[in-house]
């Protein structure tokens, strides 16, 4: 089922002291998709999550699933339509005095199944996110992956098509998150379920999303496909948290000498280069050598993968006559490169590094 | 001690198990019904009620600041008109059911609100209508700490039922005042608080170890 989100606002309180936390709010998630929020934190992507199934009722604005206004329906046919919208939250929200069988008996036993079916469903589920032999553990007992599994398990079990997921893997450690994560995308091929995360890592992103919006001061400042927003970010907020995994943050010094943003006189160039897609398997520094007579200097680097395609950031210094550096930068414009010219460093590089 | 003494203990310690028995069960019966609807009416809760919600706690806290003796006098026609007289174990379960249902009300609140909010949020997700919440989440999750709590009202109780003696009441207060206090009986008064003592470190170890059987977060 596809989300359409349409003017969600949300206000908190009333008065001088109300907080707007959702401003506007438009978003389609298509059906099938794993589609990300990603904000820090404040900028309101828990409240935005929340209002999908209503744990949260939007001051003004409609939610879609599947086609169905929730907002338009009774208490009653609203707890029916939840059925089909499985959640699973940061802090796994397990009932502690249930083993882990018991826990995802619980939406089954909520939807009056019969007690005989319960039990095949309930092992398909535990069977599914891997923790068959745990059945009879209490979540006191288990990892914090595995209390993850359990509530994705149970998440399940009504057979929804839309997930929601609320910062779902923000206190599981990298190794965990990827294993959950590689569940997430397990179910997502599997069962065709249409998941809508939110979080504020955007390895999380990187990994599984197809689809991503920033969020910002409870509006969505930019949204896109995934490889564009990380190889082509366009606003601050966007740009700060890609620094996370794609950026490279510019150190004060290289190699001894200083750093400077504004131009210096016999100072070499810094040029920043974001690359992504085939050009990263491109000969471009050699290249540039040998045709303009510059020197690079790579000074820092990263490179990395979004759903196999190869992306990154080099960070080089560009040394030569006036006019060589222009000629290069002008070829390194004409390439698929993102180039941008972030600062000098005094002309002593060469030898220092 | 002589046999007469301690066939006296006996009997009133019986008084005292049947008073305190019957209006503890009285007050669980009453009280945790009244707990829950003191919670899941109160604003921003799953069934909120805010006027409700503000009129019993009203009630609960006029019925909680009224002094136990004074209660049990006040109660006197209430009294004589549920058992028919003022005097005796049975007169005393009346006030003690009804000064302990606003204790165990707010007992079972507070246990109930220590169950994290996000459980609730989960069940809630899920499609679970309140009456579901309270039945399958809130009570559930809460037990121990319940029974906690309940223990705590069964010893208070027990106090109690010690007071009620001084107006006639019966049980282990009735024969502490009669014999120990005005007759100057000291043996007597001893021992009944003895066996108060006793029945009061006996309850509260049943229900330690009832609470920590029924959790299961670790703590046990």
């Amino acid at each position: 089922m596809a989300i359409s989100l349409q003017g969600i606002t949300k206000i908190f309180g009333q008065g001088p002291t109300a907080l707007k936390a959702l401003d506007g709010i438009d978003l389609e998630v298509p059906e099938g998709t794993i589609f990300g929020i990603i904000g820090s934190s404040g900028a309101g992507k828990s409240t935005l999550v929340r209002c999908v199934n209503l744990l949260e009722r939007p001051t003004s604005g409609k939610v879609l699933v599947g086609g169905v206004d929730f907002t338009a329906l009774s208490e009653a046919e609203l707890r029916i339509a939840r059925k089909k919208v499985g959640m699973i939250f940061q802090s796994f929200n397990l009932l502690s005095r249930r083993t882990v069988f018991g826990n995802v008996a619980l939406p089954l036993e909520l939807a009056r199944w019969p007690r005989e079916r319960i039990a095949p469903r309930v092992e398909e589920l535990l069977d599914l996110v891997g923790l068959a032999e745990r059945r009879d553990a209490y979540p006191s007992q288990l990892s914090g992956g595995q209390k993850q599994r359990v509530g994705i398990a149970r998440a399940l079990a009504n057979d929804p098509e839309v997930l929601l997921s609320d910062e779902a893997t923000s206190a599981l450690d990298p190794g965990t998150t990827q294993s959950i994560l590689e569940l997430l995308r397990d179910i997502n091929e599997r069962l065709g379920l249409t998941i809508l995360l939110i979080t504020h890592e955007m390895n999380v992103i990187k990994e599984i999303c197809h689809n991503v919006a920033v969020i910002d001061k409870g509006r969505i400042v930019e949204e896109g496909a995934v490889l564009d927003i990380f190889t082509d970010p366009r606003e601050e907020a966007t740009k700060s948290l890609l620094s996370e995994i794609v950026g490279v943050n510019l150190p004060e010094r290289f190699g001894g000498l200083d750093f400077s943003r504004e131009p210096i006189e016999e100072g070499d160039l810094v040029v920043q280069l974001r690359f992504f897609g085939d050009v990263a398997a491109e000969p471009v520094m050699s290249d540039l050598i040998r045709r303009f007579d510059v020197d690079v200097n790579i000074l820092t680097a990263r490179i990395d993968h979004i759903r196999n395609v190869p992306y990154g950031t080099l960070v080089v210094g560009l040394s030569g006559e006036e006019w060589q550096r222009r000629d290069a930068l002008e070829h390194l414009r004409s390439l698929d490169l993102t180039v941008e010219v972030v600062g000098r460093v005094g002309k002593a590089l060469r030898t220092a590094v | 001690m002589s046999a007469k003494l301690f066939a006296l203990l006996c009997s009133s310690l019986v008084d005292t198990l049947y008073m305190v028995g019957v209006s503890s069960a009285i007050a669980f019966i009453f009280g945790l019904p009244l707990g829950v609807v003191l919670l899941v009416t109160e604003r921003g809760q799953i069934m909120e009620r805010p006027a409700l919600n503000r009129f019993l706690g009203s009630i609960v806290n006029a019925a909680r600041s009224t002094p136990f003796i004074i209660l049990m006098v006040l109660l006197i026609p209430v009294t004589r008109m549920i058992v028919g007289t003022s005097i005796g174990t049975n007169a005393a379960i009346v006030p003690l059911a009804l000064a302990a249902t606003p204790f165990v009300g707010r007992v079972v609140e507070g246990a109930l609100r220590e169950v994290d909010g996000g459980v609730v949020e989960a069940a809630l997700a899920m499609g679970a209508s309140p009456w579901q919440v309270i039945a399958k989440v809130l009570l559930p999750e809460a037990l121990p700490a319940i029974v906690v709590g309940l223990t705590l009202s069964v010893i208070n109780l027990i106090g109690y039922s010690a007071m009620a003696g001084a107006i006639g009441g019966g049980g282990l207060g009735d024969l502490a005042i009669r014999y120990g206090y005005q007759r100057f009986r000291l043996d007597v008064m001893f021992m009944t608080v003895a066996v108060l003592i006793a029945l009061v470190n006996l309850c509260q170890g049943v229900g330690d170890f009832l609470a920590k059987s029924l959790r299961r977060d670790g703590r046990n």
